[in-house]
């Protein structure tokens, strides 16, 4: 089905892609007006770390197949809601994890479909 | 621990903001797939061509768009959102090319995700309205209880009761006497 280097290489993907949105949003929240965004370092560790799943991301789609891909890369939707709970304080509620349920449901389908 | 200053989240905003980024993402990973044809590795040069760069102006465009929408609201709301590339890539990419189809399956994950898309969204302006209540109390309650003098306080609480109307008022303002809870 699908090599077991591939899906260690999907589970760091993901990992890391929801590790970089958290810095990227605590960078955010940080920054009091729009020019200090551009001084804001934080954004460029998120951006490289961002950058790291990208490759990541880019091996195994040359080995491994759309229908596979597709659902197991929205491992990434869980781990950002679980990091933004754990970490900036957000609360979740049933409309959320509805709608969070729906998104990975439909990236599944599409991952089928391709 | 560094200060977080919360900015005031309006969700509305936060979310026209993502999904223009998932468009400009979706359009950047088109062109790359465009361009990456026409690479080839013993020709350097041939990684300047035309749909390659443009690519990645068209993420860079998207990343920025991603990183303004989340000044203005929550994770757990937003970047849920970038599944609507998923939605974009699908429509696109047939167009683009020939070796893409649209089925069953595709437009059934497409509606899946517009519909929870649009679940987020509801729910989200439902927050904002139940926030900005809050918030509104809040502030009204703290100007109580910063005032040691009882007397002060017992004359704030009047006319807390007498501004009641008021606050009605602002309610009807923020248009959220219907049907949202607050506790």
């Amino acid at each position: 089905m699908i090599s077991s280097l591939s899906l260690i290489f999907l589970l760091c993907a993901t990992l890391l892609g929801a590790i970089a949105t958290l810095i990227l949003k605590r960078g955010v929240d940080k920054t009091k007006s729009f020019r200090k965004l551009f001084k804001e370092t934080s954004l460029l560790g998120g951006f490289f770390i961002y950058a790291i799943s990208v490759v990541l991301y880019i091996f195994v789609l040359r080995k491994e197949e759309l229908s596979v891909v597709y659902p197991l890369a929205s491992m990434t939707y869980i781990w950002t809601t679980f990091f933004s709970v754990k970490y900036l304080g957000e609360n979740m509620n049933f409309w959320k994890w509805f709608s969070l349920f729906g998104i990975i449901l439909g990236a599944f389908l599409i991952g089928v479909g391709s | 621990m560094q200060e977080i200053f919360l900015n005031d989240q309006n969700h509305k905003k936060a979310f026209i903001l993502m999904i223009a980024c998932t468009l400009f993402t979706s359009i950047g990973q088109l062109l790359w797939k465009l361009g990456i044809v026409k690479i080839n590795f013993s020709l350097p040069l041939s990684l300047l061509n035309f749909p390659f760069l443009l690519g990645f102006v068209s993420y860079g465009v998207g990343a920025s768009l991603m990183i303004l929408a989340f000044k203005n609201g929550e994770l757990s709301i937003l970047y849920p959102l970038i599944a609507t590339s998923y939605v974009w890539i699908s429509i696109f990419s047939p167009l683009l090319f020939s070796t893409d189809s649209m089925n069953i399956w595709k437009w059934s994950g497409v509606f899946m995700i517009v519909f929870s898309v649009s679940l987020l969204g509801w729910g989200s302006s439902k927050k904002d309205k139940k926030d900005k209540v809050n918030k509104y109390k809040v502030n009204k309650l703290n100007k109580i209880d910063k005032i040691d003098n009882e007397d002060l306080v017992g004359e704030l609480n009047q006319s807390m009761r007498l501004d009641e109307s008021e606050e009605l008022n602002k309610l009807n303002e923020l248009d959220v006497l219907e049907g949202v809870k607050i506790d």
